[in-house]
């Protein structure tokens, strides 16, 4: 086929597959016009891969469903613009021509692959009849073939039989591959891939990444991947485009867009990601919150949070536009592009204008490293009764089944951790999802109840509490859930919100908010806006007002369950930095669970790795990061995509194959060795033990052999 | 210590949609005469002594019952009745029902099968039907009235309010407040009871619709306001003897009744669409009588 050999050649072809040229889309609200896309335009090749990547709002999934006529909100205003697709401009086309060309010159595969398949139809059937639709001659055996051949493609194991399955017989990975498989049954020429990868976890994120970039290799197709993940984007764009407020701020082959981006935006965005590899003292965020797309101001979106604006007159106002740079293999829509890499801009840029040095966080790094080295042993404060001391925890639900709900079966969510916190100390709790961290975290407050083990906050036995008592205990701990739009009453305001706590201490309406005010101007929010809804804030700021009212009742422990993972890369770094300062400020004791590891290292002093219910690794962080003795840490870190394009062809990552196993039924012995690359029949018998290896604990046969455990 | 912003965000899209303004100002209209109604009346209502079963005329202006007795002053002070026994159902039906339902939503297990069950039973038995006997058991008169027509009402606030508690139940923030050592009660009362106020509302003013209808209903059987306090219903009943002579007799209070109960309805709308964006998503329609 033509397309193929374009893409194998390599030369640029002179038509893009897809040109998306001065697109607009605006949304009538009640608060006025939300212009969501303010004139994007952008194009993508056959065989390369468009990475548009951008936070929340910033109109980058909008963009490509208005391109695609799939925008249907009561609310839409306005689509303009051209979005040219082989010579044609589809915004013109009328509905029966544009649906005969989606699906099979374009495809899209959605973020949430489980809900986008069809619950009640067979998944075979469901690509296939993406292929009978648009080509009517088609046997129902050819197509059958065909579809064996696709999912045979994209690592379904056994096509033939799982042609006859249901969606909810597969695993979130594998819905994500069938999505992947629908979308190149047909041999589009472009592929829209809409965040793919964000509702899956890292193991399985490598292993799309993978599936998509054979997608691309076979099909010829230019792929738009859309993501708000910058290691996914250096991992597999080719281009990319950074949108911010609604437009392109800049436009670039990715290494020169990682090494030398020529927007502040992109720089800031760089500077704000924690690493995997190094610690750095405190993350530079950007200052501020995400424009607000109904007023958006005449100059440059960005640059109320612009480093390298000053407060200059044209930056304010005048809006600058999409200009190429000399050596024409990129543009930037900054008045001052110059400026951008220079090392003399305010913030430290060091990690700026190389941010693939691993010395990038300079001395700093190697002190925080150093008193971790030093203090392997979490026994060593004996003297000092732990904040958190959790003794064999289990928790296990019943999985009901038949007419009388009898329990058939247990889940063992939480199955024999234990672990403790110093005062002052911040344990990291990583693992996937479903390895039972979340319950973990409940467990410590009786959110949820233990079926076994002890669990002791400051002392006191959580378990054997009383009533009073456990009030008490939960005033001593407190926590901070993930999604701050759900943990915040939306029928108080704020300082409602925050005063909760204080209110189920009975104090003084006056005190009450005497104390809201101090606790508003400890994280960083405006007292005016405490009789504001928590609907009238960012994620950030929600997230805020969530940490003030954990704090309320001055707490000795927090516990924060994935508190970051909900909010943009900018604003994350404004948290995790406001939770350190708070920790310095007051000593408390952290309990940090989170699926992202390199989040973790930039937090933690401590790391425990949960695998399936049981912890598999232990310890300091320079122990767990840099010297991992477990299979399954070491192939968790490979997973992370590393936000730096240098060397990816090189770089060796091994993606854990398949999926965690049911925690209903977990594998005998080591619960690992399903997906182990070192495991043997040993493995399949005896448990191994978590015990202490190497200055952290691990619990594998192997962990002593680190020659044999390196993959 | 609230600016109630998000409140006044949800009033302004009640006055937004013309329908709820239209509902609101006619049941604002008429509570102010029902409530002004010994001024705005131009005769005593029980005062009888003119001709009987007049037509419109100057004098009154809509004529005469069988008694000789002014209509217009009758109807006016019939507004009382109706709209007191509305409310007082609705209160009824509220203050019984959202408990009950908030209970067993919230506790669940046992709470819940106890108190669905005893839905049921008031289920089982038709709304006009319990009216009935109840009222044959406690006697007619204003407050057995508005007790019957209310506990009647109660099986749809404690379904209702049921359903959009499990939803809330499940929310962060009710996690949250167990976790900031809120006691069970003021968790319910403080946390989940101000999410699910907004579906509560909407059918708080359908049942009050419902009960001018029945309220009528049970009047125009004898059942309802006793005689001579007037009452909308009762008129329907008197007027039904006397069709032939006086037409226009029973046409008034039927316009009336029916103007009532289409001022409710529009306010329900309202307010469904006014309060919808809010805590919970379990809307009115999707607990019907047959739900389960």
């Amino acid at each position: 086929m033509v397309r193929d050999d374009v893409a194998h050649s390599g030369t640029m072809p002179v038509r893009p597959a897809l040109s998306v040229r001065n697109l607009v889309v605006e949304f009538a609200t009640p608060a006025g016009v939300v212009r969501a896309v303010d004139g994007m335009s952008y194009e993508v090749y056959c065989g390369e891969t468009l990475s548009v990547v951008g936070e929340t709002g910033s109109g980058k999934s909008v963009s490509v469903l208005a391109a695609l006529g799939l925008l249907q909100t009561a609310n839409l205003r306005r689509v303009s613009g051209e979005v040219v697709l082989d010579g044609v401009d589809l915004l013109t086309l009328p509905q029966v021509e544009l649906r005969r060309r989606l699906g099979r010159d374009v495809a899209m595969i959605f973020q949430d692959a489980i809900s986008a398949l069809n619950p009640v139809q067979r998944v075979g059937d469901q690509i296939a009849e993406g292929l009978r639709v648009h080509d009517r001659a088609l046997t129902a055996d050819a197509a059958r073939e065909r579809v064996v051949e696709l999912l045979e493609m994209v690592g379904v194991p056994h096509p033939r039989a799982r042609y006859d399955q249901y969606p909810h017989q597969f695993s979130g990975g594998m819905c994500q591959r069938v999505m992947i498989a629908m979308a190149i049954a047909n041999r589009p020429k472009v592929l829209i891939a809409d965040e793919p990868t964000t509702a899956l976890d890292v193991s399985v994120q490598a292993q799309i990444l993978d599936v998509l970039r054979l997608a691309r290799e076979e099909t010829g197709a230019g792929v738009v991947l859309i993501t708000h993940d910058l290691g996914v984007v250096a991992e597999t764009a080719d281009r990319v485009a950074v949108t911010y407020g609604g437009r392109i701020v800049e436009t670039g082959d990715v290494t020169s867009i990682f090494t030398r981006p020529r927007h502040p935006y992109t720089a800031a965005l760089m500077r704000s990601l924690p690493r995997l590899d190094s610690t750095a003292e405190r993350l530079l965020p950007i200052p501020g919150q995400p424009p607000d797309l109904s007023e958006i101001p005449p100059g440059c979106a960005f640059a109320p949070r612009c480093p390298t604006s000053r407060g200059r007159e044209v930056c304010v106002q005048t809006r600058p536009e999409l200009r190429a740079d000399d050596a024409g293999n990129g543009a930037s829509a900054c008045h001052f592009p110059d400026e951008v890499a220079a090392p003399g801009a305010p913030p430290p840029s060091t990690e700026s204008a190389e941010p693939s040095s691993g010395e990038a966080a300079g001395p700093s790094s190697g002190e925080a490293a150093v008193p971790d080295a030093e203090v392997p042993d979490a026994e060593v404060p004996d003297a000092e009764v732990p904040v958190l001391e959790v003794g064999d925890a289990v928790s296990r639900f019943p999985v009901r089944s038949g007419v009388f709900a009898r329990a058939s079966a247990w889940v063992h969510a939480v199955d024999g951790v234990s672990l403790r916190i110093p005062p002052g100390g911040t344990l990291g709790l990583v693992g996937e999802s479903g390895c039972g961290k979340t319950t973990l975290a409940r467990l410590v407050l009786r959110l949820v109840d233990a079926s076994g083990g002890r669990i002791l906050v400051e002392g006191d036995d959580v378990g054997r509490a009383s009533r009073s008592g456990l009030r008490r205990i939960r005033r001593r701990a407190q926590m901070v859930f993930q999604d701050p739009n759900g943990s915040l009453n939306p029928r108080l305001t704020v300082g409602d919100n925050v005063a909760e706590p204080l209110r189920l201490q009975r104090l003084p309406r006056a005190r009450r908010r005497e104390e809201v005010r101090e606790l508003f101007s400890r994280v960083g929010l405006r007292e005016e806006h405490l009789d504001r809804f928590p609907a009238e804030f960012s994620g950030g700021q929600r997230q805020r007002v969530a940490i003030a009212r954990a704090l309320a009742s001055r707490p000795r422990l927090l516990i924060l369950d994935e508190p970051v993972s909900a909010l943009d890369v900018s604003v994350q770094a404004q948290v995790l930095n406001l939770l350190a300062d708070l920790q310095e400020e007051s000593g408390m004791a952290y309990l940090f669970v989170s699926h992202d590891l390199s989040v973790v290292r930039q937090v933690a002093d401590q790391v425990a790795v949960m695998y399936l219910g049981k912890i598999v690794e232990s310890g300091p962080v320079a122990r767990v990061y840099d010297d991992p003795r477990h299979p399954y840490t070491r192939s968790l870190l490979a997973s992370v995509p590393v936000p730096d394009p240098v060397g990816r062809e090189t770089r060796r990552r091994v993606p854990l194959g398949g999926d965690v196993p049911s925690p209903v039924d977990p594998p005998s012995g080591c619960r690992f060795r399903t997906r182990c690359p070192i495991a043997v029949a040993r493995c399949a018998e005896e448990e191994p033990v978590l015990r202490e290896v190497a200055g952290g604990h691990t619990a594998c046969h192997f962990a002593d052999e680190s020659g044999r455990v390196s993959v | 210590m609230s600016a109630p912003r998000r409140r006044l965000a949800a009033v302004r899209r009640f006055a937004g949609s013309r329908s709820a303004v239209v509902g609101a100002v006619g049941l604002g209209a008429l509570v102010l005469v029902a409530v002004l109604a010994p001024i705005v009346a131009p005769f005593d209502p029980a005062a009888q002594g003119g001709e009987p079963l007049l037509g419109p005329s100057g004098a009154h202006l809509l004529g005469t019952d069988q008694l000789g007795r002014d209509i217009v002053s009758r109807m006016i002070h019939g507004a009382r009745g109706s709209l007191i026994v509305a409310a007082g159902a609705a209160l009824v039906g509220a203050g019984v029902g959202v408990p009950l339902g908030l209970v067993a939503g919230y506790l669940g297990r046992w709470a819940d099968t106890i108190a669905m069950r005893v839905v049921d039973l008031l289920l089982a038995v038709p709304g006009i039907l319990l009216a009935l006997v109840i009222i044959a058991v406690l006697g007619p008169g204003r407050v057995n009235l508005i007790l019957a027509i209310g506990i009647g009402a109660v099986p749809e606030f404690a379904r209702l309010t049921r359903v959009a508690t499990l939803e809330v139940r499940e929310r962060d923030f009710v996690l949250a407040a167990k976790g900031m050592g809120a006691s069970t009660a003021d968790t319910m009362a403080r946390t989940v009871l101000p999410n699910v106020l907004g579906p509560i509302m909407v059918q708080f003013v359908i049942t009050a619709s419902t009960a001018v209808v029945v309220e009528a209903g049970l009047s125009f059987l004898g059942l309802g306001t006793p005689p001579p306090a007037p009452s909308w219903g009762g008129m329907l009943q008197d007027a039904r003897s006397y069709l032939y002579q006086s037409p226009t007799y029973g046409l008034f209070p039927g316009i009336c009744l029916a103007a009532t109960v289409f001022f409710l309805e529009r306010i329900g709308r309202g307010l469904q669409l006014a309060v919808g964006g809010g805590g919970s998503r379990a809307g009115v329609r999707g607990v019907g009588r047959g739900a389960v």
